[in-house]
């Protein structure tokens, strides 16, 4: 439900009651003034008959005129007629003046009056009791009428108040998701009211977020860097440590180290990838025959201590690809990583690009395990926001592929996954730039 | 990977190294001495600022240096020198690479990196011009002479066909990578006279037959096609 039509609705659940209360509330008081002034010209000259009736059988005394019952009482207040009602204590200092009262929460009357005639005798005191003409159809017509002008009047009323309110809220809206491409611009919200501060305050916890966005991201990019020259360090030791005369035992645990030194090595890449997703590509034109060997060639150690061969094939005629060459090398890196992480030792892996038609494909072929069709399906779907399963194994096959599927995305690649039996196939394609 | 079948890189050539990381450099150094390398390393800016680019072979340049900045060096060398300078960094900005190609460097390795890595491409740099002359080459105990579409194992002729030699001359070029069936089927064979992929596998079986005890040197390559490689 929109917000015009909730004021609206709020409007007319809680004033149409009010209305109708009011106006019953304003029938019964002129209905009683009505009665009343009826009641006491009737009172003041009573029909002689009346008085005649009640001094012949005092006993049975009652009369109905123009919907006034009439009951008669002695100067004691009390009545010969068993049937009369009690005399309301209200009235018992009544005399020549005739004295009324009306009733709200009487349900056989909607009002009294009393006169004394005389001071003695069985008829000295009448009791007049208004019956009172409900002309409840003219209440409901009127309260009708009013109602629907009501609701005319307030939907107008709600209108006016929702639709400036409404459009600036939709103003502020369309700010807010539109930030992503052109940012939130706070000056333009100046007004001093409840939803400028809103918009106001909204764009100083924009600002926070994104310094902090900021530092973050220069924290991680400080961090990989830092770390980048440590590893190679122990890269280098752990090949000598591996060159040297060891026991079996001492070689299989330099291998295990060098495997994750390199795991270690690309997690960094991947993270510096990462944080650099956000920022404009910077695209140049790429020799991909170059890219592809030189990805080839950094893994080729890691697969060697897995007894993996890893083999590469290239387009006889350089082939160029406008695009973000760190970036791209990094995800394809990962599939190359992916492909030996998941390889049985001893198995086969190769990259092929090729070009064909104005396009290149590079194809990470692998005669491992393959994935679980389930997997499979998700892989391509999974974002780097959105995975859950990355806080889990934060450097697991999840954040390789998601940075992958990210830069293909940005690329505007396409990028897929198959299992080929025996073994899985990545493919990547895209348009090269001749 | 690739040292062992290399034969035209300079004796000795004299390689520059510019890292101001005591750890890394001494690393460095030794990685490259083990693959014959001259060495010379220095850890300061300003002290390379004042070397002459000519009495080097080739460079190896951090960017991260005290008392100057590794563009400002790789600028300065490039004044009087177009001597090969591979860039060391941990900054893996692609605008960084870039603003390196554009001040003339030839290579960017980013760390971190294997110490083949390294070596693999300082190879390919030093070689690099030597490509387009061959006119020969010896790849282990095999040597191919274009011009005169000859082949030599152990200094003994081997007799090929056309279409065969034109085979194993291809894969000669690019030692060490695999040629997809379908490329060597499109570079070598006339489809219509010497048939197609199928035709490809009886060429390359009567190739290992003549290689003889080389045979191992024309590679099944799994899920692409066949490769040279060094026994």
């Amino acid at each position: 439900m929109g917000l015009r039509l909730r004021i609206i609705l709020t409007l007319l659940a809680v004033i149409i009651p009010i209305t109708i209360t009011f106006t019953i509330y304003r029938f019964g008081t002129e209905i009683r003034n009505h009665t009343e002034r009826r009641v006491e010209r009737f009172a003041r000259r009573p029909p002689p008959r009346i008085l005649r009736k009640c001094e012949r059988n005092p006993e049975r005394f009652t009369a109905q005129k123009n919907s006034i019952e009439v009951w008669a009482y002695d100067s004691s207040l009390k009545s010969k007629n068993p049937k009369a009602p009690p005399f309301p204590v209200f009235f018992r200092d009544v005399g020549e003046e005739t004295i009324s009262k009306s009733k709200w929460f009487n349900k056989d009357f909607i009002g009294q009056s009393a006169k004394r005639y005389s001071d003695e005798g069985d008829c000295a005191i009448l009791l007049f009791q208004w019956k009172g003409h409900r002309r409840s159809g003219g209440v409901v017509r009127s309260v009708v009428i009013q109602s629907i002008l009501m609701v005319v009047v307030l939907t107008l009323l709600g209108l006016a108040i929702s639709v400036p309110l409404v459009g600036r809220i939709r103003r502020l809206k369309r700010a807010v998701s539109d930030l992503e491409h052109v940012g939130f611009d706070k000056s333009v919200y100046k007004k001093d009211d409840e939803l400028d501060d809103l918009a106001r305050s909204f764009g100083d916890v924009l600002e926070r977020l994104s310094r902090r966005d900021d530092d973050l991201k220069k924290y991680v990019a400080n961090t990989t860097h830092d770390l980048a020259t440590p590893i190679t360090v122990l890269q280098h030791r752990l090949r000598r440590l591996g060159d040297l005369e060891l026991s079996l035992e001492a070689k299989t645990l330099v291998r295990q180290t060098l495997e994750e030194s390199h795991y270690v090595a690309s997690l960094i890449a991947n993270m510096s990838a990462a944080a650099r997703l956000d920022n404009e590509l910077v695209k140049t034109r790429v020799n991909f025959n170059s890219l592809v060997e030189r990805i080839v060639q950094r893994h080729v150690p890691i697969a060697k201590t897995k007894r993996i061969s890893l083999d590469f094939a290239l387009p006889v005629d350089a082939l160029f690809v406008a695009c973000d060459e760190t970036l791209t090398e990094q995800a394809v890196s990962n599939f190359v990583q992916n492909a030996i992480q998941y390889n049985i030792e001893g198995g086969n892996i190769a990259v092929v690009l090729e070009e064909e038609g104005g396009s290149f494909s590079i194809k990470i072929l692998d005669d491992g395990p393959g994935v679980n069709p389930d997997i499979l399906s998700r892989l391509t779907e999974r974002s780097i926001r959105s995975d859950s399963a990355r806080n889990r194994n934060p450097g697991g096959q999840g954040f390789g592929l998601s940075i992958a599927s990210n830069v293909a995305q940005l690329h505007e690649w396409s990028l897929s996954f198959r299992n080929s039996e025996p073994g899985f196939e990545v493919q990547l394609k895209g348009k090269a730039s001749g | 990977m690739s040292q062992n079948e290399n034969k035209t890189v300079p004796a000795q050539a004299n390689v520059l190294l510019v890292e101001d990381d005591y750890q890394l450099g001494s690393e460095v150094k030794q990685n490259l001495e083990a693959n014959r390398f001259k060495v010379s390393w220095i850890t300061d800016g300003k002290e390379a600022l004042g070397l002459k680019p000519e009495d080097f072979d080739l460079v190896v340049l951090d960017l991260m240096l005290p008392n100057a900045h590794g563009f400002d060096i790789l600028k300065q060398y490039r004044k009087t020198s177009d001597i090969p300078v591979i860039i060391l960094s941990a900054r893996t900005d692609s605008s960084d690479k870039l603003r390196g190609f554009k001040l003339g460097s030839d290579d960017y390795m980013t760390k971190p990196f294997w110490p083949e890595e390294l070596v693999a491409r300082i190879e390919a740099r030093l070689r690099r011009p030597e490509i387009q002359r061959d006119a020969a080459k010896k790849i282990g105990d095999l040597e191919i002479f274009f011009d005169s579409r000859q082949i030599k194992i152990d200094g003994n002729l081997c007799e090929l066909t056309k279409v065969e030699f034109d085979i194993v001359s291809l894969f000669a070029k690019k030692v060490g990578q695999a040629f997809t069936r379908r490329q060597i089927v499109d570079m070598v064979l006339d489809e219509e006279k010497e048939g197609g992929e199928r035709t490809l596998d009886v060429h390359i079986s009567r190739i290992r037959k003549k290689f003889g005890e080389h045979s191992e040197m024309i590679k099944t390559v799994w899920g692409v096609g066949y490769k040279m490689q060094v026994l």
